[in-house]
């Protein structure tokens, strides 16, 4: 093992970039910088990685019909081992990570850590939020019950008051008339590629920036 | 070559490869908008219904293009189509006929029978629906 170590080693320097990146780094003196309000951030992330192992185990049994939706996510709860295990915790995981995400935006608000020249942390953070969201109403969706129908109908239905645009707004996130086939679609779409896909490239520059900085002094 | 034509050819190539780039991108961008983007809204067909079909059970729910609709006959060879869309955000509201009353479940909103609000979020009453009676059928909707 340690040869094989040495081997990755040499061609990759990864023992040079772990003790410079990782296990180097100290974490920041002052008094009172570190809180257990600051650990939010670390927590969504956390539940951010949960959220894609459990989602990908569902995906295994999940089917984006509507005839075979519901039935499917019946499947998984009731037949498959653990399946209820797995479904419970991604629906639970998604909402805690909402509370996890407020939480950690009111923090960094309240001690005002958005200011210079920490403003690209808080804009990427703002579109972390907002896909946050996004992720938990197309997901709403996707096991196609009651709940779901009408939930996604109230939810998508609210965009209809934009001015102007309203109509063809409803229209577009619906992809139809009324929620349907196309709007389980493109939900799941949404909810199992587009949105993680850019969730993943928004963390990488928010994490970036923060190694940059470092995190804000304490007020 | 003089230093200052070489800048000048360079500025004018990469101008054009910029141009191609983006009339590429944008077909691109334009076909899978157009792939994404849903058909328009198909031409809604009338639905027939016959008259003592509504007069028998008082009442009788069709789908007019993707709106459920409800026909009431009010006796006396008045009837009345309401769209049951509620017109708060869009769930469906129930028919309560021992209250006389619509219902709709998802946030309470209650209409009276002619369809005007009662109580509740709605801001608007049921919308009507337009019909024409051709002898003993009713036709709802208009031709498209």
């Amino acid at each position: 093992m340690k040869r094989l170590l040495d081997w990755f080693d040499e061609r990759t320097g990864y023992r040079e970039l772990l003790r410079r990146e990782v296990t180097g780094k100290v974490a920041p003196a002052h008094r009172g910088a570190l809180t257990y309000m600051s650990c939010f951030g670390g927590l969504t992330l956390v539940l951010f990685v949960l959220q894609a192992i459990s989602g990908v185990f569902l995906l295994v049994h999940y089917t984006p019909h509507v005839d075979q939706a519901f039935e499917s996510v019946r499947h998984i709860n009731d037949e498959v081992p653990y399946g209820w295990l797995v479904r419970r915790a991604h629906a639970v995981g998604g909402s805690l990570m909402v509370v996890t995400v407020l939480v950690h935006a009111l923090k960094v608000f309240f001690t005002g850590a958005y200011k210079p020249p920490r403003e690209l942390h808080w804009m990427t953070g703002a579109f972390l939020l907002l896909m946050t969201l996004a992720m938990g109403f197309s997901g709403i969706l996707l096991p196609w019950s009651q709940l779901s129908y009408w939930a996604s109908t109230v939810g998508t239905e609210a965009a209809r008051s934009a001015p102007l645009i309203g109509e063809s707004l409803v229209h577009f996130i619906r992809g139809s008339e009324k929620i349907d086939q196309n709007t389980l679609g493109r939900f799941f779409a949404l909810h199992v590629a587009i949105l993680p896909g850019a969730m993943a490239l928004f963390m990488a520059g928010h994490f970036f920036m923060i190694r940059k900085t470092g995190i804000a002094r304490p007020l | 070559m003089r230093h200052a034509d070489l800048k000048g050819r360079r500025r004018f190539l990469g101008g054009c490869i910029g141009a191609c780039g983006l009339t590429l991108g944008g077909e691109v961008a334009c076909a899978l908008f157009r792939y994404v983007a849903p058909p328009g809204p198909g031409e809604a067909e009338p639905v027939r219904v016959p008259l003592e079909e509504i007069s028998a059970g008082g009442s009788v729910e069709v789908r007019y293009g993707a709106a459920p609709v409800m026909i009431f006959d009010r006796g006396g060879g008045e009837f009345v189509a309401l769209d049951l869309t509620c017109t708060h955000l869009g769930c469906i509201v129930k028919w309560r006929a021992r209250q006389d009353l619509f219902e709709c479940p998802c946030h309470e909103g209650f209409f009276n029978a002619d369809g005007s609000v009662r109580s509740g979020p709605p801001p608007l009453a049921l919308q009507p629906v337009p019909f024409r009676i051709e002898g003993g059928t009713m036709v709802v909707g208009e031709e498209p």
